[in-house]
């Protein structure tokens, strides 16, 4: 759901004291890697797979670690933080995503293929939607599928994501809704992808 | 089941973090931490040469230190009465020292060459020698200067990778030489503190020199920094005897909460980087679960400062195209005084 994100204020109060007592002892930082490396690492390999997702887990903590002291410390929860460190290096990969996003719509069948889809009727069946989904990603711009795989996948909140890419959280509705509508329009009423003849070529389109 | 609903059940069954990967990612943020430590660490380019060749040897750290005492201890061990005793007579050296003076300007100098990661986070790594020297006030404002070197390579695969990946340079800023401001209204004074234009600077007076006292804290920071072992004490300890113009009362307790670490051991008689003799002490661990290393400390046994120090890397590791025991950190103490004025 929408906004949907876990409360965390318990840990997230640790993730400030940690990081503002890394000014003065940085090997305390080791902490923020130990609490929050496994989620990084989640939404980056689900984002690019999990090979390339092992440099740029690490390449965020480091880069993390290099910039600690632009940490809002008002701000308890790092994942926000860190999930947009992980988000700005992913704009060097999205070739790689395109890749996923393929791999995810299991490309080597065209979209109109009944045998696929042929099962969705009148609503979206998670599990069957998946791939069509998956090829509508694709389609959306870099900024509106930043916005919607850092709700989805990294269950942030609205104001957590504005944070995450240092925007406005009313970009954030925006950005949020034209990336759903544009979903809608390319699933269609049945849940069958229309933007494109096959998913090949509509995945193509960012790669 | 609206699209978001839809679009949370792909990929999410995404295998688990490579162990392998993580540990790696951990050591290469560890060795983030401990290269941009505000503290000395670094190495002299000049003898830049030299070093190549005693690593490329791969027991450069076995080759410098001249061992004349114990071989290594087992882990878990009790204090070593050996290891203890030169450490008290360093501690008792320090204690008898005159104050230096309460103002001015922290000054030190030092050489040094630590594990790096050097291709982006490719998994490349590299000894980047940096020599740095640093003039720091009790506001935080101060100088400064780094040199950099061109990396060491650990063998022909990692510097092969790197030049496949674009030949990244690891060191961003070759030379740098920075001048900060005081450290900005707010802070708590007394404090350790790093902000943004100003330098790391730590009110040594603020700590205590009651041993009981000092161990809690360094319990503390070790816990902070790693884990509550001996191994991080140690290293905790060897922070803060870097900055050796911290009062001769602290050094002497620094010496004696090292003295009741275990699995302390004494080395002997060594010389170090710039051919100085001290006495080596060294502690085996895991301290980040990435290999077994050695820590090394050699100190000047007449003036109880801390000379140089060393990190090895003891067993074969999956992430380190190296074969041990290989250096994979080392610094030289050169200057460490109270300047009245920064140059």
């Amino acid at each position: 759901m929408l906004g949907s994100g876990q409360d965390r204020s318990v840990e997230a109060e640790s993730d400030a004291q940690v990081i503002a007592a890394s000014r003065a002892d940085p090997l305390v930082f080791a902490t923020v890697f130990d609490q929050h490396y496994d989620a990084v690492h989640r939404y980056l390999a689900r984002r690019v797979g999990p090979d390339l997702a092992d440099d740029l887990a690490a390449e965020t903590f480091t880069e993390a670690f290099d910039v600690r002291l632009r940490f809002d410390t008002e701000r308890p929860d790092a994942r926000p933080w860190l999930f947009g460190i992980a988000t700005n290096l992913l704009r060097h990969h999205y070739r790689s995503e395109a890749r996923r996003l393929r791999a995810y719509a299991r490309l080597d069948r065209p979209a109109t293929a009944n045998d696929t889809f042929g099962e969705i009727e009148t609503r979206l069946d998670a599990e069957r939607a998946g791939p069509v989904i998956a090829a509508a990603v694709a389609s959306l711009s870099a900024d509106e599928r930043d916005v919607l795989l850092l709700l989805a996948w990294a269950d942030l909140r609205y104001e957590e994501i504005a944070v995450a890419l240092r925007i406005p959280i009313g970009t954030v509705r925006s950005r949020l809704h034209r990336a759903r509508r544009r979903l809608r329009e390319l699933i269609g009423e049945s849940g069958q992808y229309t933007g494109a003849n096959t998913l090949t070529e509509a995945l193509d389109t960012d790669g | 089941m609206d699209e978001i609903d839809a679009l949370r059940t792909i990929g999410r069954d995404v295998p688990a973090p490579d162990p392998v990967a993580k540990r790696a990612a951990r050591a290469a943020l560890v060795a983030c931490v401990r290269a941009a430590a505000p503290r000395p660490r670094w190495a002299a380019m000049r003898r830049f040469g030299l070093r190549r060749s005693r690593i490329a040897a791969a027991v450069a750290g076995l080759a410098l230190v001249a061992v004349v005492g114990s071989g290594l201890l087992p882990l878990g061990r009790g204090p070593d009465p050996a290891a203890a005793a030169a450490l008290n007579r360093a501690a008792a050296v320090a204690a008898v020292q005159p104050a230096g003076a309460a103002t001015g300007y922290r000054h030190t100098k030092s050489e040094g060459a630590h594990l790096s990661g050097v291709g982006g986070g490719n998994g490349i790594w590299a000894l980047v020698p940096v020599e740095r020297e640093i003039w720091i006030a009790a506001d935080g404002s101060g100088r400064l200067v780094e040199t950099r070197g061109e990396p060491i390579w650990f063998g022909p695969a990692d510097e092969a990778a790197w030049v496949a990946a674009g030949s990244p340079d690891p060191r961003g800023e070759p030379f740098s030489d920075t001048r900060f401001g005081p450290t900005p209204p707010g802070a708590e004074p007394g404090t350790p503190q790093l902000w943004p234009g100003s330098l790391h600077y730590e009110d040594l007076d603020a700590l205590p020199t009651d041993v009981d006292s000092l161990r809690a804290v360094i319990d503390a920071r070790a816990a902070a920094g790693g884990g509550a072992n001996d191994y991080q004490r140690f290293t905790v300890v060897a922070d803060l005897l870097r900055d050796t113009v911290g009062t001769p009362d602290l050094r002497a307790a620094l010496y004696r909460v090292a003295a009741g670490l275990g699995g302390v051991e004494l080395i002997g008689s060594a010389t170090d980087r710039a051919g100085r003799t001290g006495i080596a002490v060294a502690i085996t661990g895991n301290p980040s679960g990435v290999g077994l290393e050695r820590h090394t400390l050699i100190f000047d046994p007449d003036t109880s400062m801390l000379l140089a120090e060393e990190q090895v890397l003891l067993e074969k590791v999956d992430w380190l195209d190296a074969n041990p025991p290989v250096v994979i950190g080392y610094s030289t103490y050169l200057v460490s005084d109270i300047a009245v004025t920064i140059p």
